[in-house]
């Protein structure tokens, strides 16, 4: 598409390459987001968690889900982080949200049994104080937002100029 | 329950490429007045007499009757009767209607067909093949006489949509079945086939191989060389 309207012919092809801009589009900022949103959201949330000294099986348990493109104009996705233990404990939850001082007990064992300063412990039950809250994934998704959403409308702009102004 | 962040970015809004169209729709009109600008400019007298630096000489030395034909050649009466047509889709006081070209008409019916649904599967593929190859044609071919965009809008929206559709799930251009189908038919058969007719061994002999012999070893390398033995022994080697 040349840049200069002349001609009514001119205005029809402007129109079929805007059409066709409009029914690719949305394929397109879905399949681009998901690299974007994975390099500047996903990673960086990894990133962070290693430095807090999480497991690996909390790391390993987030990642994004429900990524839709609505017809509004918007992106929509979930950052998931989601690690029980076997007991049903949601550690993910405790680690981003943190939790109050509270008791633990043995249940399935006799006793709960650690080691500390290289001389087992055991107790039947005791006071534990709670983590501190780290809000990891809502930090990070704050201060990598405006640069994700930048990329966005970058790889937008330039889908644009390679349908439409050709 | 998991931790969950929602997330929300800005993309292009359906509205906005709909503003977008409807700006270049607005486009129409100025595109189409430059049209019939030129149209009239190429029929105007001074035209038919070569234009402003045509030399004067020319009107009087020959007779009107031979300015009158030349007048003639340089436009045929399709073109004027285009032009007519065109400047009463303009002038809203004139009583004569205005009739579009028919290609547009015959697009629209058989879209107006589509959609009702009284057309079967074979009848919609068809269509929409043929309307790559002759009424796209027929519908670009018209955009040089006056075009009118946004009825071209609607059926090229409608018709996409249609195609899109026959994308999805048990659509005429399902890609997933022909997939399935070639999964299941051609890899798994042909092997098959090949394994049953002989053209693929499996055998506990690592010389006796398919194809033509390389390295010297071929699956008569036995009878080669026991040929060869005989002949020696009955040479008395």
């Amino acid at each position: 598409m040349s840049n200069v309207i002349s001609s009514s012919q001119d205005v029809m092809k402007l129109l079929f390459n805007l059409t066709r801009f409009e029914m690719q589009y949305p394929r397109f900022i879905e399949e681009s987001a998901r690299q974007i949103i994975d390099q500047e959201i996903l990673q960086p949330i990894k990133n962070a968690m290693r430095t807090f000294g999480y497991s690996e099986k909390i790391i390993d348990g987030t990642f994004i889900d429900n990524l839709f493109v609505d017809e509004n104009g918007f992106i929509q996705f979930d950052v998931v982080s989601d690690y029980k233990s076997e007991l049903g404990f949601d550690v993910a939850k405790a680690r981003e949200k943190g939790t109050k001082r509270h008791f633990i007990k043995a249940v399935t064992k006799v006793a709960l049994s650690w080691v500390s300063s290289n001389i087992r412990l055991f107790s039947k039950g005791h006071w534990v104080k709670g983590f501190t809250k780290s809000n990891i994934i809502k930090k990070t998704t704050e201060t990598q937002f405006p640069i994700a959403q930048e990329r966005i409308i970058q790889e937008s702009v330039i889908f644009f100029n390679r349908m439409v102004v050709g | 329950m998991a931790v969950v962040e929602q997330v929300r970015f800005s993309i292009f809004s359906q509205q906005e490429i709909l503003e977008l169209q409807n700006d270049v729709i607005q486009l129409e009109d100025l595109a189409e007045r430059k049209d019939v600008a030129e149209q009239k400019i190429q029929q105007s007298d001074l035209a038919k007499r070569g234009g402003i630096f045509a030399p004067n000489e020319l009107d009087a030395t020959l007779p009107s009757a031979i300015t009158k034909k030349q007048g003639n050649a340089l436009i045929s009466r399709v073109d004027e009767s285009k032009l007519a047509n065109s400047v009463k889709s303009t002038d809203k006081t004139s009583a004569a209607p205005f009739v579009r070209s028919t290609p547009f008409k015959e697009i629209k019916n058989d879209i107006d067909l589509l959609k009702e649904g009284q057309r079967k599967t074979s009848d919609a593929l068809s269509f929409l093949t043929n309307f790559q190859g002759t009424a796209f044609t027929k519908l670009i071919g018209a955009g040089s006489n006056f075009l009118p965009v946004g009825f071209a809008l609607s059926i090229a929206t409608t018709v996409f949509a249609l195609i899109r559709s026959q994308f999805g799930a048990g659509g005429i251009f399902d890609i997933r079945k022909r997939e399935l189908d070639s999964v299941k038919s051609l890899i798994g058969l042909e092997r098959e086939t090949d394994i049953i007719g002989g053209d693929t061994l499996f055998l506990g002999n690592p010389t006796l191989v398919q194809g033509i012999a390389k390295n010297q070893t071929s699956n008569t390398e036995n009878l080669r060389d026991g040929q060869r033995r005989f002949v020696l022994r009955s040479n008395g080697y």
